[in-house]
């Protein structure tokens, strides 16, 4: 089901379009990512949909509920973390989460200390917040975003200040969350090989516009994939290909090929025959860094 | 609701987590306790400028009679003199007096002083030692303070001492007795001397002497005893003579004016003086001095009774010598004075019924206290009731303190950056700035409360409970002292509201912790400024209807009068002069304008957006 639905956003500040027209959906179980250049309006974006920001013209809906008109109930169904969590200093971590837990109905004393171990904190929860380092504090973020088991997660640059592990600790939560608990997750990173792990899907945005939509890990099981071949001639090879009339072309510093994986030896065969040398034989995917440099500087991105 | 008052507690928790809002606040607190320590402490220093009559007086015959002259007290001497053995310090009332006479002895035994009529010298001598006999009576009778009420007897007591010397000295040469007795003060000239002493019938020389003997009698019974009925029966008889001596010198005014005709009208306002005098002295002085005795107040004493008899005799005073003109003599060039100071007839005719009635409050309420022999606040500043009122100047301080929680409550969540993570739960944002807005009230108002109470029993122990029982005086009856401290207590209440409501709303609206807190502070000071020096002119009429005058709301409430100094409040004073102060507008509008910076908060939160 759909747990997020922007339709159409538009955000003006002081006169200037930040946003103009943003449309995108996250639904049950999917991780989704939002990509965009400094500036693009991801953060203007994220800010909308969890109420900071006042939006301008366009719906957002949560979980069936309009931010606009049903603020409340929409908040009880997500959950985020927007840029750096600024806590309470002079309380524990503890205290911080017994204060927001506070805003929500029903939270027990017991949900508290499972999101407290889910993020792995129980050994400082009650120290104060300003004996923390940042990571420890992005931990506590995760936490407050999690207390009241939300159906949705917002998360903006929700990795920063966390060391590899920790990294990958909540990666595996995301996952974890998503295809176990049907949690939907809308994140916003510059971290691209993150959002390749992660994601399923990813948005592109820049200058306030929605510009490309992405599908990764694509489950292409007709078996068809596109290879790229190393060699020490790669006219030759290039050649050749053409001469097979397939889908080719040079890329990825050699030549690509697409085909089905059980005709690679055969090839390898005709190239050795020839008198081309092999080095090496990948199977490629367009990076998701080439697309994105690709889409972006093609619409004359310029940093902001 | 109930949901509600969960997150106000919360949000209460959560702010007295801060240490800086927490230490602030115990100090705040603590004053409370520090306001009667010190007030204890420096009690005996503040009781000398308390009661009237500091100085020594004397009813002086050359200004009339009824007006106290100060007796001059000269530092310094030629050191101790001893009389009859008794050693006798500058700082006793009589060293002077005592020591100009031996002077004069000294003089005369050495043969310094030259007289025609070699005779005239013992006498004299006879005289001046009569004299120090006299004033050592108050010597050895212990009276050392300037204040002791019978020190004033000595003027007519010296006078009668002198009568009493000279009728005795009947068969004397007039002559002789005359020069003898300039040696002792002797305030008669010749004439006058042979009138009174010489050109009478021997009966009517002994009724007088018969006269000073008695005088005297009570007088040596007053001094040395202590004997306080005496003291009143001499001083009604002072009175008594004052009264014929007016009545003889109108009869002479008026001889004059039929001999100076031209000289009417200023000879008539003597005249009608002399007759208020009288006046005075029949309707108030002697029935007062009578009063005093009912119940036996002494005078002189440092006790409130006196205090309260002051206020008598001063509205009556101001009641019988005080002209109201009309409104032709207020526009006469004479009193072009009045006309600059008042503006118009109509506001100086308003001021003069404002004091007359103020007069007249004081002493009926005066007259009260002293028949139920409980007294009104106002007589004991030192006791537990005034300075519980006193103290709701703590308002103030609990003021700042809302201005520093107000200004500090939103704006330090939008410098930390908190306010974040608070905004993106599932509460409005009305509620959650009404849920911090009323737990901080709550926190300044608890200060308050409790800084009130605790200040109450501090008061009580240091000042002494049995005042809390007295009642407050006023002219309708009577209200036990917590029935009037109660309203007085709510309504500064309000200065705290108002403050901390005016610091949070600037919070919401610079998102900035000093500015909210200083823009408030520097107002309040403003207002003080304008209400102590600027508010005295006419042109600021308008700022009545301003917060500007109620922002001190405790002033309002804090007791009041024209007679004593020490009572000196600005916005009665202010009032008084035709500005329509009231403290019900005050509150009304204090709280008005508080519920219209919460609804301003409110309004700027909602569509805020959040870019920290």
């Amino acid at each position: 089901m759909e747990l997020l639905k922007l339709e159409n956003l538009v955000k003006i500040i002081r006169r200037k379009k930040i946003l103009d027209g943003i449309s995108l959906t996250v639904n049950s179980g999917e991780i989704v990512g939002f990509l965009g250049p400094n500036g693009a309006g991801k953060t203007t974006t994220i800010k909308m949909i969890m109420g900071l920001f006042t939006i301008t013209s366009g719906r957002i809906t949560v979980c069936g509920y309009d931010v606009a008109t049903d603020f409340e109930n929409a908040m009880r169904n997500v959950g985020g973390i927007i840029e750096n969590p600024d806590l309470y200093k002079r309380m524990t971590g503890r205290q911080n989460l017994e204060y927001y837990a506070s805003m929500y109905d029903n939270i027990r004393k017991s949900s508290i200390d499972e999101v407290v171990n889910l993020v792995k904190m129980s050994q400082r929860i009650n120290d104060k917040v300003k004996s923390y380092s940042l990571g420890m504090r992005q931990r506590i973020g995760v936490a407050q975003a999690l207390l009241h088991t939300p159906r949705l997660l917002v998360l903006d640059e929700p990795t920063n200040g966390l060391d590899p592990i920790g990294i990958k600790e909540l990666r595996d939560l995301l996952k974890y969350l998503s295809k176990n608990a049907g949690v939907g997750v809308f994140i916003s990173s510059h971290l691209l090989s993150e959002m390749e792990l992660i994601c399923d899907r990813i948005y592109i945005i820049d200058n306030g516009r929605m510009i490309g939509e992405k599908t990764i890990n694509q489950t292409e099981d007709n078996g068809i994939y596109r290879y790229t071949f190393n060699t020490d001639d790669d006219e030759k090879t290039l050649e050749y290909f053409k001469s097979l009339d397939a889908n080719c072309g040079r890329e990825n510093g050699g030549i690509t090929l697409v085909m089905k994986r059980e005709r690679i030896p055969e090839i390898i065969n005709a190239l050795v025959s020839k008198g081309i040398g092999i080095y090496a034989v990948n199977q490629a995917q367009r990076t998701l860094e080439q697309d994105f440099i690709s889409m972006t500087t093609g619409t004359k991105g310029q940093i902001r | 609701m109930s949901k509600f008052l969960r997150q106000i507690g919360f949000e209460i928790k959560n702010i007295l987590m801060s240490k800086f809002i927490l230490i602030a606040g115990i100090l705040v607190l603590l004053i409370s306790v520090a306001a009667p320590v010190i007030g204890a402490l420096s009690k005996t220093g503040r009781q000398d400028n308390y009661y009237p009559e500091p100085v020594p007086y004397y009813d002086s015959a050359a200004y009339g009679y009824g007006v106290k002259m100060p007796i001059d007290i000269y530092p310094g001497g030629s050191g101790p003199i001893t009389v009859d053995g008794i050693v006798i310090g500058e700082m006793n009332p009589f060293y002077w007096n005592l020591s100009t006479l031996l002077q004069s002895k000294k003089a005369i035994e050495q043969g310094n002083t030259v007289f025609t009529h070699p005779e005239s010298a013992n006498i004299a001598l006879d005289l001046l030692d009569a004299q120090i006999a006299f004033f050592m009576h108050y010597v050895k009778a212990g009276i050392t303070d300037y204040n002791d009420y019978r020190i004033q007897l000595q003027w007519e007591g010296g006078n009668k001492l002198i009568d009493k010397f000279i009728y005795e000295h009947s068969g004397t040469d007039p002559a002789v007795l005359f020069e003898a007795v300039q040696q002792g003060g002797f305030p008669l000239d010749q004439d006058g001397f042979n009138k009174k002493y010489i050109d009478i019938t021997s009966e009517q020389r002994l009724f007088a002497l018969e006269a000073a003997d008695e005088y005297l009698a009570k007088f040596y019974d007053a001094v040395d005893n202590g004997n306080f009925p005496a003291y009143i029966d001499l001083a009604i008889e002072q009175q008594r003579g004052f009264i014929k001596n007016n009545e003889d010198q109108i009869a002479m005014l008026q001889k004059n004016i039929i001999d100076n005709p031209e000289q009417e009208q200023y000879l008539n306002e003597q005249i009608e003086s002399l007759k208020k005098q009288n006046e005075s002295i029949e309707k108030n002085q002697i029935p007062m001095l009578m009063y005093r005795l009912e119940k036996n107040i002494v005078p002189g004493l440092r006790i409130w009774q006196n205090t309260a008899i002051a206020d008598i005799e001063e509205a009556q005073n101001w009641l019988i010598y005080n002209v109201i003109y009309t409104e032709e003599q207020f526009n006469e060039p004479q009193n072009q004075s009045l006309k600059q100071q008042y503006g118009s007839y109509a506001r100086y005719l308003a001021e003069m019924n404002a004091q007359k009635n103020e007069y007249v409050n004081n002493e009926l309420i005066a007259r009260k206290c002293l028949d139920t022999e409980k007294p009104d606040m106002k007589y004991v500043p030192d006791g537990a009731r005034s300075q519980a009122v006193q103290f709701l100047s703590y308002s103030v301080f609990v003021a700042l303190f809302g201005v520093l929680l107000g200004g500090w409550i939103i704006a330090s969540e939008f410098q930390s950056g908190t306010i974040r993570l608070l905004l993106i739960r599932p509460k409005t944002r009305s509620k959650i700035l009404m849920a911090k807005f009323f737990a901080a009230l709550i926190i300044c108002l608890l200060i308050y409360a409790a800084g009130c109470c605790v200040n109450l029993i501090a008061n009580g122990i240091f000042f002494g409970f049995p005042d809390y029982s007295y009642p407050n005086f006023t002219v309708n009856g009577d209200v036990s002292f917590f029935a009037s401290y109660a309203p007085a207590f709510l309504a500064c209440s309000v200065t705290v509201i108002f403050a901390f409501s005016a610091a949070f709303m600037l919070s919401v609206l610079t998102k900035n912790i000093a500015v909210s807190i200083i823009i408030p502070v520097v107002c309040f000071i403003g207002c003080t400024i304008v209400m102590t020096y600027l508010a005295f002119s006419r042109l600021m009429e308008w700022i009545a209807y301003t917060p500007i005058p109620y922002v001190s709301l405790y002033s309002f409430y804090l007791p009041h009068s024209t007679s004593a100094s020490y009572n000196y409040v600005p916005v009665f004073e202010l009032m008084k002069r035709g500005m329509p102060l009231s403290a019900e507008y005050g509150i009304m509008i204090l709280l008005v304008l508080s519920a219209a910076c919460a609804v301003v908060s409110i309004l700027a939160f909602r569509k805020k957006d959040i870019t920290n």
